[in-house]
């Protein structure tokens, strides 16, 4: 469904993304990992073409992205703030991106219900906007939203980052639950080893911009991946 | 200790990003102050030669009589525009120095505030012409500006205050305005007990003590009312809006561009910038005030005055789209987006601006009906053709806007003057301005109007090919806009 053909991204003289192969099939729940740095968000912003590549492409169902906006439909994503608008309500976010993916109000609120958990009260009617809302529960607002309208692809950046526990384990449910639908892949990046594997059948590791593993995801890859990331660090503070 | 802090404050002032911008801003701004400045200087002269010369009024006292209106409007500029002093004190408030020393330093820091300075550039000169030219006795007048500075102290810690407390504020305006109304029908003339209570710092020895005292006590009040509130929850919090979901229902019949007007809607009236602009669109309005002056009094530049009356809500708004989406651009770069809807939608919100702009630009109609027909066909030249073309110079401007700040939207964050911006005026100011002048020079008025008119129909019937273009340029254009918004975001 998506392939990634040599693709290379180089700012100045420094390539900070290069994939010559990587294909993601339909329904799969796709991890990436890499430390700060590694290009996961850039290959994130590649996808939903809002960088150019230095070479190379990426298309989703034949079609390259950086040529037709067809995948606009397809495929909805939370990378940051700057996917939230501050100045409304939640609610009205909610539909706001309801209404871009021809959903009316009604279909969003019986979607909103089964967030009602998750939510933990603190979002639907608190009469606040979400520029005011703390950074967690901006968070949650994002990440619903980019599920609003069931999309085929779900991009989603750091999503644990900045979550309680209890949010993060519900999060973990909900992509659990979700990805079981065969219709929908998700794309999810994270610093955190132990909740990538949790909900992720395959887990590629970025390091400096390149592939260094790609693993389908066993009982053994968590400790695969702990001592991988244990190897890269070279030990500098003394006693 | 202070001198550390005040250190910062100034290091602050000149980092402060309307400075940062580009040599050129910064001589943009420095040009402002000194204009701005030297319009308070101006001021004093105006006000006393008007006074002694031509009406043959006592300067000091004529001062008097509507300070009290002065007064009232400087209280509620301060209260909507000026910063609360404790906006930056939270970096300190974990270091080693005593809550006693953080809140005078507080306090102290309003005396340098230009709400407070700033008035010495009219009373200075004035005081001066008062004893050099009028030959007032230099005692006198100097009891007096020390009584009206420290009005303006009193305003300042009232200010403090009453911070937060929006009806308070309302109904000191309301009264005033009363007030107002009753004096210029001539039935409670407030000026007479203003001018009696002003006049006599000049005349009573000791009564501008009363003053003194009074912001003295209000200063007092103020340091107990920060200390008591000293706190991240309490009066260092800012006020944060009680959200309120909204919608205008009759909009959603438009589809999606009802969804864009809708949101537009909100814009306008939740963040700072977006309202600032709004009202900077209003004073547009009085634009047309100048055709008064000398430099007017030609049909070329009445018009000119006429397409900023009409204009006002365009340039402000029309100017900056995309860049008022600049903080969730990439938000809406990802969704499926049609962009002739996105841009009908802020083409209807700046049909709206500019229609009612016409109908209150009605006022002017009482001043002379040939200069309203006048602001009348800038204006429907403004509906047919610039609306367009404001929003194709938009596409060319990538300043993002922060729409909390309400400073950057005065131009202070600057836009950015390139090329194409500046040649699409040649159609936005100089065609309107020919064509006019030009047709009324030879047909008469009416023909001149109606001209406008037809240019205004084109316009509008060449529509869809300059949403076409603008789109594109949207499109070409995506990667690099998408870059600059996010420079500054970082």
């Amino acid at each position: 469904m998506i392939s990634i053909q040599n693709i290379s991204k180089v700012y100045g003289t420094k390539k900070v993304l290069g994939i010559e192969h990587l294909e993601i099939p339909k329904g799969e729940t796709f991890g990436l990992v890499g430390n700060n740095g590694a290009g996961k968000t850039t290959l994130f912003s590649l996808l939903l073409d809002l960088i150019q590549a230095s070479s190379g492409f990426i298309s989703i169902d034949g079609i390259k992205v950086n040529e037709s906006e067809q995948w606009k439909t397809k495929v909805s994503a939370f990378i940051d703030d700057s996917f939230l608008i501050g100045y409304l309500t939640p609610e009205e976010y909610f539909y706001f991106l309801g209404e871009l993916r021809g959903q009316n109000r009604a279909s969003v609120d019986e979607f909103l219900k089964q967030f009602s958990d998750f939510f933990n009260g603190e979002i639907l009617n608190a009469k606040k906007y979400v520029r005011d809302l703390s950074k967690g529960n901006q968070k949650k607002v994002g990440i619903v939203g980019a599920l609003i309208g069931t999309p085929e692809i779900i991009v989603l950046d750091e999503p644990f980052a900045n979550l309680d526990p209890s949010t993060q384990i519900k999060l973990k449910q909900l992509i659990k639950i979700w990805s079981q639908n065969s219709n929908i892949t998700f794309l999810i990046s994270s610093h955190d080893l132990a909740h990538t594997t949790e909900v992720c059948n395959r887990i590629v590791v970025l390091n400096k911009g390149e592939l260094v593993r790609d693993i389908q995801t066993s009982p053994e890859t968590l400790r695969d991946l702990e001592n991988y990331f244990a190897e890269q660090v070279v030990p500098e503070f003394e006693n | 200790m202070y001198a550390k802090l005040l250190r910062l404050e100034i290091k602050s002032f000149f980092r402060d990003p309307r400075f940062g911008a580009n040599l050129a801003m910064k001589i943009l701004s420095v040009f402002g102050l000194v204009y701005f400045s030297g319009l308070f200087i101006m001021l004093p002269f105006l006000l006393y030669f008007y006074a002694a010369k031509k009406i043959h009024t006592d300067p000091l006292l004529l001062f008097s009589r509507y300070f009290v209106y002065y007064w009232a409007f400087d209280l509620v500029v301060r209260y909507f525009i000026q910063q609360m002093p404790t906006q930056n004190i939270k970096p300190f408030l974990t270091t080693g120095l005593t809550k006693k020393i953080l809140v005078k330093y507080t306090i102290l820091k309003t005396f340098f505030s230009f709400f407070n300075w700033g008035n010495l550039l009219f009373m200075l000169p004035f005081a001066g012409l008062l004893i050099f030219d009028g030959g007032y006795s230099a005692a006198g007048v100097l009891m007096f500006t020390i009584g009206i500075l420290f009005i303006f102290y009193f305003n300042n810690f009232l200010n403090i205050l009453l911070n937060g407390k929006d009806s308070v504020v309302v109904a000191v305006f309301g009264i005033i305005a009363v007030f107002g109304g009753l004096e210029y029908f001539k039935i409670i003339q407030l000026s007479r007990f203003s001018e009696k209570i002003f006049y006599s710092f000049y005349s009573v020895p000791g009564t501008f003590l009363l003053p003194v005292v009074l912001a003295l006590v209000l200063m007092y009040l103020c340091y107990r009312f920060i200390f008591e509130n000293f706190y991240l929850d309490k009066g260092l919090e800012l006020k944060k809006a009680e959200g309120k979901t909204e919608n205008i229902e009759f909009l959603n019949r438009y589809g999606v561009t009802g969804t864009f007007i809708n949101n537009d809607i909100r814009l306008l009236k939740r963040s700072k910038a977006a309202r600032s602009a709004l009202f900077a669109s209003f004073m547009f309005l009085l634009y047309g005030l100048l055709v008064f002056t000398n430099g007017y009094q030609n049909d070329f530049m009445q018009l000119f005055a006429g397409i900023f009356v009409t204009g006002g809500f365009m340039f402000m708004f029309g100017q900056r789209v995309p860049s008022w989406d600049s903080s969730y651009y990439p938000l809406m770069m990802t969704q499926n987006v049609p962009y002739k809807d996105y841009l009908k939608g802020k083409w209807a919100l700046i049909v709206l601006g500019v229609s009612v702009s016409i109908v209150l630009g009605l006022g002017y109609a009482f001043a002379s009906w040939e200069l309203y027909l006048t602001i009348f066909a800038a204006g429907l030249y403004n509906l047919g053709v610039n609306s367009y073309i404001t929003l194709l110079a938009g596409a060319f401007n990538k300043k993002p806007i922060d729409l909390n700040s309400s400073s950057k939207s005065f131009g202070g964050g600057g836009n950015n003057f390139n090329m194409k911006i500046m040649l699409l005026l040649i159609p936005q100011l100089l065609v309107p301005m020919a064509v006019f002048a030009g047709m009324k020079y030879f047909f008469g008025i009416y023909p001149a109007v109606a001209s406008l008119g037809i240019l205004g129909i084109i316009g509008f019937l060449l529509r869809d090919k300059i949403f076409d273009f603008v789109v594109k340029i949207y499109k070409t254009e995506k990667y690099s806009t998408l870059e600059a918004y996010k420079k500054s975001a970082g």
